[in-house]
């Protein structure tokens, strides 16, 4: 946040001191940004402040009674459906989507499975779904203990995507081991994913997947761990995968089940029988809720409860409804969901029995209007949009090497350059090692490394399957290839890759002489520090958090490797600071407050982000080990001798037949002087090699 | 809680469930208004809403004066409201990836600032809603929320920009 950003947010609630005042307003008279971010403060304020939908929320209602109402049969292997009068279609939630609409709706359990009877029936999130009879399940994914003997199947509830964006997020985090197509006519994806555990100190284990979508901004993860999902170096098991696959199959989005911490009694459910019942207490049509419950945990007895918030239902001489105190000190947990009627009662030995008539119930209290089935998203834009080039055109695509001073002396001399595959997608991880290594995308799920090794200019084209699964690879001064993510791995090109440290990492940095790997996780929020030759592995004190869910925390050695910089948050949400920590101890010397440093090119400088002004891009800038700023840049890479930056930036560039062109040029900035020469239009990444020169990739025949 | 410290706080045990209907008539309205600001639709607020009532009743006390009913209610309309935007992150987050947060198109005004607060960090979307929406001061937010005055300021001076800068992330104009 920048100093006039942050107090003319302060000055919404108070007076500033005359200093701080005096300078705003100096500072607003020349700063058009500013004086627009202070329109936008305002403006804000009235959106936050604006109307809000218009509530009327009913008359308070007595929080649920146990079972105060009659009719119900309990234990025996027989049903009885008593459903009292008609219902209103007052759904409190439209998750279902059309399911159960014969010849409509979208295709999810739309038929009904067929269970092995001696499944059960787990209702968890307001989710009706069928568990193997030796497995558990959690209304949590999280609560899976990866120790447990017995297998569970956990939820996850993801809001606001869609399957195939999750699958996509899960490639690209290279956490993906095998995926599975599903029959067309059911959209559930189901896949295998290699992911850490963080709980045990076992590292990475095999956890299996089933997503299944119910509905337009709904997906529902099934997750077995490792132990229900035995795998044999990364396959799963075929039984396993097709049981988990027809627990997602039977996976129901009940209308309204509330809590199903509720537990009757055998005692309260025949209690219930000798009260009135359901149509005599109906307040009809103000039916606006009711629930399905678990009967004395009995795995085969379900109860639906009808519920009215109508207050003349408790008005009545129901000595449970006389006073709220009464209600509240005895029902756990208390919702204001009013006083339930008993409907039914589901009691089969088998499953198939209880969970048709549980669905069947359902739709018939709350019959759900056809929507149509829901549109997929498209994909979320890649990088690769930026040049996609047109059909006709030709498609070619380069790395060439430059020498700095040439381009700010204006001779744009290639010294040495590579034609490359247009599947070029991410480009280059450089390190000590005289080489960079391109991820190429040969064809759809396949990944390929190239590796360019600058002095002699040979070319490797590297196949390793399991190298996509890493994120990030570094070429090592040996020539071999270092690769970190599910663990840290070293291997030939092209040849076997042997696990160095058995340690997950979400990011990583190479020590500048390559003997050292800095990695952090946030599982456990902490630094360690891998020695590459001896594979030991040290954990740094202190804890390191991400700023936010999405990022992660940015290590940066120093030059002579001594110190790292570690760019994080007090917490996922505090302000960002730079620690610089002892990399031997890990003991901290002090922090740089509000700056990431991003490179440590000389042991007086660093480079680093400062503020993030709304709505503006932050602001680069050299810094002394203190934190105090030496001069403002251009954000970019940083060359190994401190004097150039390079970005690549997107520049308008429209012309007539394409009004919306767009173009790729890389930037070189002098640091000392500002001088600034801008080149190419076909420009998809910049960085230096380890000697000096500028590196440039393009990807011509774009528009 | 024992009796001398019912009295510090101004609680009353409730004997019967007349003050109870009159504080729902009262404030449930508001509250549900506030709790809807947060969540991401009506409905959820209104439960959230419910849930409010419920835990205060749970409690087995009641404030004396009225003013001091509203600011109980709204401090556990708000600490709900922040659990809940938590739980609501976390289920984006886990278990595999984050939500894909892409422009909303031609969502609503009113839906977007919603999604906008939902994506602030809740101390700092609760306490805009409390300022901006609710009317209560500084000093207020901060007995409800638990924290001091300046940490109140800061977290509306910050959750302010931060509003500014996800909202046009998302497409909104401003």
């Amino acid at each position: 946040m920048s100093h006039a950003a942050e107090l003319l947010a302060r000055r919404r609630e108070e007076a500033l001191d005359p200093a701080e005042d005096l300078y705003l307003r100096e500072h607003l008279a020349g700063c058009a940004k500013c004086r627009e971010l202070d329109r936008s403060i305002v403006r804000a304020d009235r959106l936050i402040a604006g109307p809000a939908p218009a509530i009327v929320p009913g008359p308070m209602a007595p929080p649920r009674a146990r079972m105060p109402v009659r009719a119900i049969l309990v234990g025996a292997l027989t049903v009885v459906l008593v459903v009292a009068g008609a219902v209103a279609g007052n759904a409190l939630r439209e998750r279902r989507s059309g399911q159960d609409v014969a010849g409509s709706g979208p295709a999810f359990a739309a038929s009904v499975p067929d269970l092995p009877p001696d499944w059960s029936l787990e209702i968890r999130n307001g989710l009706l779904f069928a568990v193997p009879a030796n497995w558990d399940a959690a209304s949590d994914a999280r609560d899976i203990e990866i120790n447990d003997p017995r297998p569970q199947v956990g939820l996850a509830m993801m809001g606001g995507t869609t399957i195939g964006e999750v699958v996509e997020g899960v490639r690209e985090s290279g956490v993906l081991v095998t995926e599975r197509a599903i029959p067309a006519d059911r959209p559930m994806h189901a896949y295998a994913t290699r992911s850490s555990s963080t709980s045990t100190e076992r590292g990475p284990t095999l956890t299996q997947h089933v997503l299944v979508q119910i509905d337009e901004r709904t997906i529902v993860a099934l997750s077995v761990p490792e132990k229900a999902v035995p795998g044999d170096g990364g396959a799963a098991s075929p039984d396993d995968a097709a049981t988990l696959e027809l627990v997602g199959r039977s996976l129901f989005v009940l209308q309204d089940t509330d809590d199903m911490g509720t537990k009757f009694t055998e005692e309260e459910v025949v209690a219930a029988l000798g009260r009135a019942a359901s149509l005599e207490h109906s307040v009809l049509p103000t039916v606006d809720a009711y629930g399905v419950y678990a009967v004395n945990g009995d795995k085969y007895s379900f109860a639906h409860v009808r519920t009215f918030t109508d207050r003349a239902t408790r008005q009545r001489q129901d000595p449970n409804l006389t006073t709220i105190q009464s209600i509240a000190d005895w029902v756990s947990p208390v919702t204001f969901r009013g006083v339930g009627n008993v409907l039914v009662m589901v009691g089969s030995g088998d499953v198939n029995v209880r969970y048709r008539l549980l669905r069947a119930l359902d739709s018939l209290l709350y019959p759900t209007e056809v929507v149509p089935a829901p549109t997929p998203r498209p994909p979320p834009a890649t990088p690769m949009v930026q040049s996609t080039p047109s059909p006709a055109g030709p498609q070619r695509s380069s790395i060439a090497l430059y020498r700095p001073t040439d381009i700010l002396d204006g001779r744009i001399t290639q010294l040495k350059s590579w034609a490359i595959p247009w599947a070029v997608y991410q480009p280059v991880f450089a390190g000590p090692a005289d080489a960079l290594v391109l991820y190429e995308s040969p064809g759809p799920g396949t990944t390929e490394l190239r590796v360019i090794h600058l002095t002699t200019g040979r070319e490797e084209v590297v196949s390793m399957p399991p190298l996509h699964l890493y994120s990030q690879i570094y070429p090592l001064p040996d020539g071999r290839l270092l690769a970190t993510g599910p663990a840290v791995l070293i291997g030939s090109p092209g040849g076997p890759a042997m696990v160095i440290a058995d340690v997950f990492s979400q990011n990583s940095a190479l020590s500048p002489s390559g003997s050292e790997l800095a990695l952090w996780s946030y599982g456990e929020n902490v630094i360690r520090i891998v020695d590459l030759t001896s594979g030991s592995v040290r954990t740094l004190p202190e804890r390191y958090v991400r700023c936010g869910e999405d990022g992660v925390v940015v290590l940066t050695w120093s030059p002579d490797a001594r110190e790292l910089a570690a760019a994080e948050c007090a917490d996922e949400h505090g302000d960002l600071r730079t620690w610089i920590i002892d990399a031997r101890t890990g003991a901290r010397s002090h922090s740089v407050p509000d700056i990431s440093v991003r490179a440590w090119p000389t042991p007086s400088e660093l480079f680093g982000y400062a503020g993030f002004p709304p709505g503006g891009e932050p602001q680069y800038v050299r810094i002394r080990r203190t934190g105090e700023i030496l001069s403002r840049h251009p954000a970019g890479e940083i060359s190994p001798d401190a004097r150039y930056i390079a970005a690549r930036t997107i520049k308008a560039a429209p012309t007539a037949a394409e009004p919306q062109r767009r173009i790729g040029v890389a930037t070189l900035v002098e640091i000392a002087t500002g001088r600034t020469v801008e080149l190419g239009e076909d420009v998809w990444a910049v960085g230096w090699t380890p000697d000096g020169d500028l590196y440039i990739l393009t990807h011509e025949g774009g528009s | 809680m024992t009796e001398s410290g019912e009295r510090v706080l101004g609680l009353t045990r409730v004997e019967g469930t007349a003050d109870w209907d009159r504080t729902y008539r009262e404030h449930a309205a508001a509250l549900a208004r506030y709790l809807s600001r947060l969540a991401r639709d009506a409905g959820t607020g209104e439960e959230l809403m419910q849930e409010c009532f419920a835990r205060a009743i749970r409690h087995g006390t009641f404030p004396t004066a009225d003013k001091d009913a509203k600011r109980w209610l709204y401090r556990i309309a708000t600490n709900l409201a922040i659990d809940h935007l938590r739980r609501q992150r976390l289920i984006r987050f886990l278990p595999l990836v984050g939500e894909w947060i892409a422009p909303l198109g031609d969502a609503g005004t009113g839906d977007l600032v919603r999604r906008t607060l939902r994506d602030l960090p809740p101390e700092q979307a609760t306490a805009l809603v409390l300022r901006l929406h609710e009317g209560f001061s500084v000093r207020e937010i901060g007995q409800m929320q638990g924290a001091s005055e300046t940490a109140v300021k800061q977290r509306l001076a910050r959750g302010r920009l931060r509003f500014i800068e996800i909202y046009r992330r998302a497409g909104g104009a401003l």
